[in-house]
């Protein structure tokens, strides 16, 4: 693609971004009016041909894609001309396998797995940050006697497989620390049994669940990426660059829905967490309301700053080349596009909700 | 406190304390006596508790514990072999046919056991319906490596009974599997090279728990190692909530602390009530650790009921004590009533006589006690007052007319002696006031009687005096006209006679002239002197017309000063002027007026040329005149500041002859005939007040008319 086009095509969406941008208004969850939440002039809207789109969340239903399925169940999506099926993510049903083979048009992926798929030359774009934050962290009990990172030494660590290891490599090298790397799942019962020192947990998800299994916060050692320089923003939303430039609308539109579904989320918790609550009984996956509330706060907290972020929405160019740099540094990746290639904002945030 | 107590009355204060101490006591009973039972019954609970904990663990153990065995043995087995595919596949149909509470069986390999091109081995028989199936499992999608009941074991380097989990493939029921490590001995050393499970259903737990039922809402639930809800009798709590999630949820701190007691594989019963999240109801929570698994036992007592005969029990004693409470106030209250009462009358009573109706009717109290003892005492009280207030009555109405005559008594008295006071006063001022007219009736006479015998003399002295007097005037007169003769014919003879003698001759016609001249002129005098005697002791008076008192004074304080000047022309006096324009002419003599200004100014000229004579230019001689108008009378003062008058004289100026002038130079008559004038004719004042060496000051007042 010329850079022309590219440059023509990134006005055009910035352009519509601010002008839906103050379009938008979020009611708030005491008001009882369900089904025209947001009050879009249909006159903006109304030659806009209905676009389908497919959107794959990396993980399983739960609380962490709240703003998707919030924006979903409100129609959001369908009132910016979009119609959206959610597929679910998991273990079995790989965001970033599904995206190679083309099987969605739109997925939120970690960086990790967008610049890994781009080495596959998969030819991804991020089109808005949503975790700016890396919530990855290490979990390891104060009555094992870690308090710092140098205390794991010669013992075992549970990690998970694929791009999470990166951070704990790129950690345990930093510091010179020799553990044994023990790969999981995601399950914590092994930590819970002491058959490691320490573990991998996502802050929104994992942590809480170690809580929720009779630990203490006080009773345990907590390590964030983010602390040690090594701060991989995680979940954004990638698209096909070509599919893009073809309809660069729709995907403004599918970013613009979804976050207005986030912040709809955060002002209507109760609400949101019943959305969460079906989407996963029909994923046949055990849902418990503390676990998802706690999941659906630390992310208010994360996208919005409990709604106070303007830079909602973008990613980091210095974090961008940190995490190239490091999985460059780990073979993960050999070349990687630049940042102005990569990232398109297209969300800006100056809706108060 | 105290204060509040005090004012109370005694009724209030005896039913407040009564009941305050009967509430008490019974409170304290009461209490004891719910501690003591509650204490037994609960003894009783812990050990039926303690039992029933103790039975269903068992119960669950021999359950489960007979499927731990089969992973393990057929681990044994295959160790004691060297391990085919067949071999594997072969055991497990035949565990899995001869056990038929297993589900499924597992042997898992290491990757690669069975060579470099099979990363995984993973057998699986179990059962589909009624029939057994074999399946071979594993692959990138199925990395059973890491899935916790193969990893966990391989870790933990031991048996471990899995988390409890829903089986999707097996018509979604909850199952729990056990893992026996499996290993090859090499060289004497054991070494990990797969796990043997065996997968368990446990809706049958699911069955036996929840048939565990204590009272009504009593119920039983298991929670894993991790907390998670095993066996609960709410279904949805099952593997979809941990203990600590469920207290986060209904708010309650407390279960937290119970769940990680249970976690840890502590046993014991909770003795804080919590809510029970079934019921809501205030329940206990007994608490055990089943070993072979790692879960815990909870068994919730619903206290309530538990309690509930004793509760009820309770509650009776409660209704018994609040009615008896009722009862003892009535009986407080009408006892109180009873004894204050009389009192109250007598209180009454005693309020009455203390206003003063001391012949008030006192209740009739026939009761022996200590009310009707008072009530006597006050009787009797009453009486002995009564008869004192009678005596004191008539002493007092005595004392009341004894009183009323002294006041009258003294009333009068008052008024007489006040009167008489008065008639004394008047008369005394009368009698000052004849005194003072005596005293000035005996001056007037003293001097009237000065004057006339002295008038009466000089009158005499003078009529005597004035016929040899004029003999002596009128001769030598006549001498001295024959002596103008004698001269007159002696100068017709001057020819004639000799020079010397006709000078002798002149010379004694001179001294003759000369002579009889002096003879006249004094003689003259002595006239003049005896005229002004017979003028004074006629006492003649002039006929008076109005007059301008100012006008005239000035006529003469001019003549006099212009009469000094013309004696003497060294003499010069100050003059200060101050009439009383207000004055208006009123009724004198004027002619004798005039002699009296002229005496005193003439005498004041006289006094300061004197005192100049003495002190030269350092004095300044001054004359005041002033007439003042005092309304029925004119007063005219001349003060001057000349040599004054001695004291001792002061008394004597008015008398006839007195003089402190030369010889010659005044007859003493000036001021005497002035007095006169004033005193006598015009009926006014002639004062003088002097104080020698520094002035004199002459007052005259005159009435108008």
């Amino acid at each position: 693609m010329s850079d022309r086009l590219y440059s023509i095509s990134f006005l055009l969406v910035i352009f519509i971004s601010f002008f839906f941008a103050s379009c938008g208004k979020i009611q708030k969850e005491n008001i009882s009016d369900s089904d025209s939440l947001v009050k879009l002039n249909p006159e903006l809207y109304k030659d806009i041909p209905s676009k389908k789109l497919v959107f794959i969340p990396h993980w399983s239903p739960q609380a962490q894609f709240a703003g998707y399925y919030a924006a979903y169940e409100n129609g959001f999506y369908r009132k910016y001309g979009i119609d959206l099926v959610i597929l679910n993510g998991g273990p079995n049903n790989k965001a970033s396998d599904v995206m190679e083979k083309n099987n969605a048009d739109v997925a939120s992926l970690w960086l990790t797995n967008a610049l890994q798929l781009i080495e596959k030359k998969i030819d991804l774009i991020n089109i808005a940050q949503i975790l700016p934050k890396s919530a990855l962290m290490l979990i390891a009990k104060k009555s094992s006697g870690v308090s710092k990172i140098e205390d794991l030494n010669n013992s075992k660590v549970g990690v998970w497989g694929g791009d999470y290891i990166i951070q704990p490599m790129a950690l345990f090298k930093k510091y010179n620390v020799n553990v044994t790397l023990v790969p999981q799942l995601g399950s914590i019962n092994l930590f819970l049994l002491n058959g490691v020192k320490a573990t991998t947990a996502m802050w929104y998800n994992e942590y809480n669940t170690i809580i929720n299994s009779g630990l203490n916060p006080d009773e345990l050692t907590t390590f964030f990426y983010y602390d040690y320089d090594l701060n991989f923003p995680e979940e954004g939303i990638y698209c096909f660059r070509e599919k893009f430039l073809a309809d660069s609308v729709s995907y403004v539109y599918f970013v613009k829905a979804t976050f207005e579904g986030w912040q709809w989320s955060f002002l209507n918790p109760e609400k949101t967490l019943l959305i969460v609550k079906e989407k996963m009984k029909s994923a046949n996956l055990p849902y418990n309301y503390p676990h998802q509330k706690w999941m659906l706060e630390k992310f208010n907290e994360m996208i919005f700053h409990h709604g106070k972020n303007e830079n909602a929405g973008l990613l980091d160019e210095k974090d961008y080349y940190k995490v190239v740099e490091e999985m460059k540094k780990e073979n993960y990746i050999k070349t990687a596009p630049e940042f102005k290639n990569f990232f398109v904002r297209t969300y800006y945030y100056n809706t108060q909700p | 406190m105290k204060n509040i107590f005090r004012k109370r009355s005694l009724t209030f204060k005896m039913i407040f304390f009564i009941f305050v101490s009967v509430y008490l006591i019974f409170t304290g009973i009461f209490y004891y006596n719910y501690k003591v039972s509650e204490g037994i019954i609960k003894k009783d609970l812990k050990e039926n508790v303690d039992y029933l904990t103790d039975a269903t663990i068992n119960k669950v153990e021999a359950m489960l514990n007979p499927i731990a065995e089969l992973p393990f043995n057929l681990a044994r087995i295959l160790e004691s072999e060297n391990m085919t595919k067949k071999q594997i596949t072969g055991y497990l149909e035949i565990f899995l046919k001869n056990n038929p509470e297993v589900y499924g069986m597992t042997v898992s390999l290491e990757p690669y056991f069975f060579g470099q091109n099979e990363k995984y081995f993973c057998a699986y028989a179990y059962r589909s319906g009624n029939r057994d199936t074999l399946v071979i499992l594993g692959s990138e999608s199925y990395d059973y490596f890491y899935l916790d009941w193969y990893q966990i074991p391989k870790e933990l380097d031991r048996n471990i009974w899995s988390e409890p989990f829903f089986d999707e493939g097996g018509g979604n029921i909850m199952m729990a599997t056990f893992s026996a490590p499996l290993y090859e001995n090499i060289n004497g050393k054991k070494k990990f090279i797969g796990v043997v499970t065996a997968d368990v259903s446990l809706e049958w737990l699911k069955d036996f728990i929840s048939g565990i039922k204590i009272f009504k809402t009593g119920y039983a639930f298991i929670i894993s190692r991790s907390g998670k809800m095993i066996s609960h009798p709410n279904s949805d709590l099952i593997l979809n909530e941990t203990l600590f999630t469920i207290s986060i949820e209904k708010n309650l701190p407390h279960l937290r602390e119970i769940g990680r007691k249970m976690i840890n594989g502590e046993s014991g019963l909770d003795d804080v009530e919590y809510k029970n999240v079934a019921s809501g109801e205030n329940s206990w929570i007994a608490y055990a650790p089943m070993k072979n698994t790692g879960w815990s036992l909870g068994i919730v007592i619903p206290v309530d009921e538990f309690m509930a005969d004793i509760n009820q029990l309770f509650r009776k004693v409660i209704h018994f004590a609040l009615g008896g409470s009722v009862l003892l106030l009535i009986v407080v209250v009408l006892i109180s009533r009873s004894i204050t009462k009389p009192l109250r009358i007598l209180t009454a009573a005693v309020d009455k006589f203390a206003k003063g109706n001391f012949n008030v009717s006192l209740p009739e109290i026939y009761s022996k006690d200590e009310i009707g003892k008072l009530c006597s005492s006050f009787g009797f009280m009453q009486s002995e007052l009564n008869k004192t207030i009678e005596v004191l009555v008539d002493t007092s109405e005595e004392l009341r007319i004894s009183n009323e005559k002294l006041e009258e008594y003294s009333r009068t008295l008052e008024i007489k002696v006040s009167d008489r006071t008065k008639e004394l006063s008047e008369k005394n001022i009368e009698l000052e006031k004849t005194l003072l007219q005596l005293k000035d009736t005996q001056k007037q006479l003293i001097i009237q009687e000065k004057m006339a015998s002295l008038g009466g003399l000089t009158a005499g002295i003078a009529h005597e005096i004035k016929n040899p007097l004029n003999f002596v005037n009128n001769f030598s007169e006549l001498t001295l006209d024959l002596a103008k003769e004698l001269g007159e014919e002696i100068e017709k003879l001057k020819n004639k006679i000799e020079e010397t003698d006709y000078n002798y001759i002149n010379d004694i016609l001179s001294d003759v002239k000369q002579n009889a001249g002096k003879i006249n002129e004094h003689g003259k005098r002595a006239d003049s002197i005896v005229k002004g005697m017979l003028l004074h002791s006629r006492g003649k008076t002039g006929e008076k017309i109005p007059t301008d008192i100012n006008s005239l004074l000035e006529e003469y304080v001019n003549l006099a000063y212009h009469g000094m000047r013309a004696m003497d022309s060294t003499f010069n006096v100050k003059i200060e002027r101050a009439y009383d324009d207000t004055i208006e002419k009123i009724e004198v003599v004027p002619q004798d007026l005039s002699r009296v200004f002229l005496n005193i100014i003439n005498n004041g000229c006289y006094s300061t040329n004197e005192k100049k004579k003495q002190l030269g230019e350092e004095y300044n001689p001054v004359l005041k005149i002033s007439t003042t108008n005092l309304g029925g009378k004119v007063e005219i003062r001349i003060r001057d500041n000349g040599k004054g008058i001695p004291a001792e004289n002061l008394d004597k100026i008015f008398n006839p002859f007195f003089t402190t002038k030369p010889t010659g130079k005044g007859t003493g008559l000036g001021l005497s005939i002035s007095y006169d004038i004033i005193v006598d004719e015009h009926k006014g004042e002639f004062k003088v007040d002097s104080k020698e060496g520094e002035y004199a000051e002459f007052v005259i007042v005159i009435p108008k008319k």
